[in-house]
């Protein structure tokens, strides 16, 4: 068994074993199981339309309005609960960085297994997993009330990254202190001078001063940049209520997420595990 | 055998390790001696491969290594009991899920298993970690001050433990500044002082008392080797000498 597959099944069986995973794991089946009853209350014959719908059957305008109302409602009250998911997310992660990134158990695993890259990878994937279940079960409202598996497929993907680059944004901070010069490069290229160039250079007009649509853009993309998160939380929010499916939004997310695992590798690959 | 070239570890301009060349045999007891800041648990941070050297080389002859370390604090979770990170490091390990058990019996830790870790004292912490060390059967168990938090009759029992841990052909590589009883057990001894490597002592070889690596005049004259073999020094005389 390679050292890469050994750690993924021992990452997933290390999270298994904190409570804090159980808890998430049993609130995410709870929301992932509520909204089919919460909804049938509600409309009806509801899922049974957006069931037909999705293969393709005619739909009605004034159903769909109803379903899109109820449904954005029921998301706004279901986000609330973004701060407890959120805080039990990144417990897990906490805990489970006493055994997989930090202490005696992590020294232990790398003067065994040698390979710090297998290492994180299987740290990384086993976080994956636990956050593709937990955006999934969050997003369960939009996912059913959605017409079309595109819409689905696209909030299941954008809710993954939403989580997933909460925390390795997360474990970038943690780890702070190895690359301290290098992550402040970072952030800076990353949300200052990547986009900056991204919109400043495309759009610039050269009909007007060139230095005020300059800064107007700069300044336009830093505020852009700043909220990636908050961003891709509103990609789902506008694929729920209006049906629409940016996918070429998603690469935002997926640049996101690339970017932060190229720094936590780097980060990890560096540190004095002492 | 654990070979270290000109190995050297910079923190800042400041040197926690400088030019140190040595080798550390297998199948033996090597203790690393020396006063706190001397570079211990440093050089042994550098064999595991968890910081890396500012220059020089380290490398490992003759055997494929299966590593047991114990740092000198443990970080070991206090939200698990014992049992369960004895059973997540079991899971985590490749290899054999054997070789706690005798410990566990020696160590007397058996009755404390099942608690939480954030009731353990410091001694009872330091022997959990001791027990993970030993894990899944390691043939090269390195040990950061494994004596210091525990009580005379327990160190004794490790002792004895790691002596028969040794006879199977184990290595164990242990830094410690508590120096009772080690010339009885220790096969080699490796002095360091401030980062630099000074001496290196193999109490229980009586033809070679002393290797005479780095071993300059002015120590040799201090115990007036060749004239008093039958009185040569323990390890505790070779610390006084070199760190009073």
């Amino acid at each position: 068994m390679s050292t890469f597959t050994h750690q993924f099944r021992f990452n997933l069986f290390l999270l298994w074993q904190f409570t804090s995973t159980k808890i998430v794991l049993l609130l995410s089946l709870i929301f992932l199981i509520v909204p089919f009853f919460y909804l049938e209350t509600l409309t009806p014959g509801l899922l049974g339309e957006i069931e037909s719908s999705s293969r393709g059957a005619d739909r009605s305008i004034e159903g769909a309005e109803i379903a899109q109302f109820e449904g954005f409602m029921i998301f706004l009250l279901h986000g609330n609960l973004s701060i407890l998911f959120w805080v039990l997310a990144i417990w897990v992660v906490l805990s489970s960085s006493e055994i997989t990134l930090v202490g005696q158990p992590l020294q232990t695993l790398l003067s065994r297994n040698k390979s710090r890259l297998a290492h994180y990878l299987a740290t990384f994937s086993g976080l994956a997993v636990l956050m593709f279940v937990i955006s999934t079960s969050y997003y369960t409202i939009p996912i059913i009330l959605s017409a079309s598996f595109e819409v689905r497929l696209f909030i299941v993907m954008a809710g993954f990254f939403y989580f997933l680059t909460m925390v390795l944004l997360f474990m970038a901070v943690l780890n702070f202190e190895v690359t301290a010069k290098q992550s402040v490069a970072f952030f800076i290229f990353l949300f200052f001078v990547l986009p900056g160039l991204i919109m400043v250079v495309p759009r610039s007009d050269f009909n007007s001063s060139i230095l005020f649509v300059m800064l107007d853009k700069v300044l336009g993309a830093i505020y852009y940049v700043l909220s990636p998160h908050f961003t891709l939380s509103k990609l789902i929010d506008n694929a729920a209520m209006r049906q629409y499916a940016d996918y070429a939004a998603l690469f935002k997310g997926l640049i996101l997420v690339i970017a932060y695992l190229g720094l936590n590798l780097y980060q990890f690959k560096r540190k004095d595990i002492g | 055998m654990i070979i270290t070239e000109n190995l050297t570890k910079l923190y800042g301009k400041d040197a926690a390790l400088d030019s140190v060349s040595l080798s550390i045999s297998t199948g033996k007891l090597v203790c690393l001696v020396g006063p706190n800041g001397s570079g211990k648990s440093t050089l042994i941070k550098l064999v595991l491969g968890l910081i890396s050297q500012t220059s020089g080389s380290i490398r490992i002859d003759g055997f494929e290594p299966i590593i047991g370390y114990m740092p000198e604090v443990s970080n070991l979770s206090k939200t698990f009991r014992g049992s369960d990170i004895l059973k997540i490091m079991k899971k985590g390990l490749i290899g054999d899920t054997n070789g706690t058990d005798e410990l566990i019996d020696v160590m007397d830790m058996s009755g404390y298993l099942g608690k939480k870790v954030g009731q353990y004292s410091k001694g009872m912490q330091k022997k959990l970690s001791l027990l993970v060390a030993f894990c899944n059967n390691p043939n090269l168990v390195i040990l950061d001050e494994p004596f210091e938090g525990i009580d005379t009759i327990d160190r004794d029992r490790l002792m004895n433990f790691i002596s028969r841990f040794i006879e199977k052909g184990n290595t164990v590589l242990l830094s410690t500044h508590i120096l009772h009883d080690l010339d009885t057990v220790c096969t080699q001894a490796i002095f360091l002082k401030k980062g630099v490597f000074q001496l290196q002592f193999n109490p229980k070889s009586e033809a070679e008392k002393i290797l005479s690596l780095n071993l300059n005049d002015d120590v040799l004259k201090l115990f007036e080797v060749g004239a008093r073999k039958s009185e040569l020094p323990t390890i505790t005389d070779i610390y006084r000498k070199l760190y009073q």
